[in-house]
């Protein structure tokens, strides 16, 4: 009899968890279409990135950002989708309007950190100038 | 067994509901372009590989062959991977100097490239090879984590292989600019008893293949980031 108690009371609390997670987020809905609007565009933008379409993911993120302004969340994904259609410059400055509202954010400090360090690998990496090499290929004459 | 089974279901749920609004990673394929701005009709004339050892040093028999396979290396990139019409080279085509920075102060020898080769650009570079092959005791700090004190312990280092160190130029044979300049240092290892082996001794260095395939055509790069997904 107990252990049967046991399984309806973990069922129930586990329901209510799921339900609490459902009215919150409807609750935050109701007085906010735009939010939910902007919430529906991130997952329809998650969707395309992870089939490869970049372009349509950064048009639903963009536009979720439209939609509710100076959320981390939401700058994080166009950033990487900045990034994943070779916008570089300007995903650069989404990271660090992103980073600048939610300095904590873990997800984009990790990706803002990435981010640095394939920048300085590969689009600006720490050259030599060309009097420097003019002047190296110099001496060594 | 059921219960525990019920039990562990009902977690999956809860922490689903709770993982659901967090981020993922994907991977992207990043584009780089290219750092020359090349249509794949131009001619290339691939030399001269010259040997600049460091100062002090003196050239040795490992130089030679190095120079040597990096020209064949580099001829077999430039036509494989970045696809680009190579013409074949030619031994009248001889540098007045054994310094390319000399050279690179000479348009005339450009433009006698040009002149013989009908080459549109030529792709030059200075090449430096070290044999490292030390081994031996190297101090090193460390924190114990008994008790959180720094000591000093010896550690056994051991560096084998060859050291490169290569000024790769592409110039325009028309007037003798340099249009692109890219210096390179990467470490190709060996075991000890292959530093006698001078064969292959560009093959798996994907630093070099990868920074000089870049220069001449677009590439992606793999990374990861962390998406949120709603």
């Amino acid at each position: 009899m107990k252990p049967l108690r046991k399984k309806k009371q973990l069922i129930e609390v586990g329901a209510t968890l799921v339900l609490a997670a459902i009215f919150s987020a409807s609750a935050a809905f109701a007085g906010n279409p735009d939010a939910k609007e902007a919430s529906a565009e991130m997952k329809w933008g998650f969707k395309a990135a992870r089939q490869g379409y970049w372009q349509e993911a950064l048009m639903r993120f963009e536009h979720a950002n439209q939609l509710t302004p100076n959320q981390p969340r939401i700058l994080n994904n166009v950033a990487v989708a900045q990034e994943a259609n070779g916008l570089y410059e300007m995903a650069l400055l989404t990271y660090q309007e992103g980073l600048s509202l939610d300095p904590n954010n873990n997800s984009l400090r990790r990706n803002y950190m990435r981010y640095q360090e394939f920048y300085a690998s590969y689009i600006a990496p720490p050259e030599i100038t060309d009097e420097e090499g003019g002047e190296d290929a110099q001496e060594n004459n | 067994m059921r219960r525990k089974t019920t039990e562990l279901l009902v977690i999956l749920i809860a922490v689903g509901a709770v993982c659901s609004a967090g981020s993922r990673e994907v991977r992207i394929a990043l584009h780089l372009d290219p750092e020359l701005p090349l249509d794949g009709t131009e001619n290339v004339y691939v030399g001269p590989i010259l040997i600049e050892p460091r100062e002090g040093e003196n050239v040795q028999s490992v130089d030679l062959t190095a120079a040597r396979e990096f020209e064949t290396f580099l001829r077999k990139i430039l036509r494989r991977d970045a696809e680009l019409h190579l013409i074949p080279k030619r031994d009248d085509l001889q540098p007045p100097r054994n310094s390319l920075g000399a050279l690179l102060l000479d348009p005339e020898f450009w433009k006698s490239i040009r002149k013989e080769s009908a080459a549109d650009y030529v792709v030059a570079a200075s090449i430096d090879v070290k044999v490292l092959d030390r081994a031996g005791y190297t101090t090193e700090e460390y924190v114990s984590p008994q008790d959180g004190k720094t000591y000093f312990r010896q550690v056994m280092v051991e560096e084998t292989g060859f050291s490169y160190d290569i000024l790769l130029v592409v110039v325009e044979a028309e007037t003798g600019n340099v249009l692109h300049r890219e210096q390179i240092t990467d470490f190709q290892p060996k075991n000890e008893r292959k530093l006698e082996d001078y064969t292959d001794m560009f093959t798996d260095l994907y630093t070099l293949q990868n920074r000089l395939i870049g220069i001449f055509v677009p590439r992606a790069v793999q990374v990861k980031r962390a998406l949120y997904s709603d």
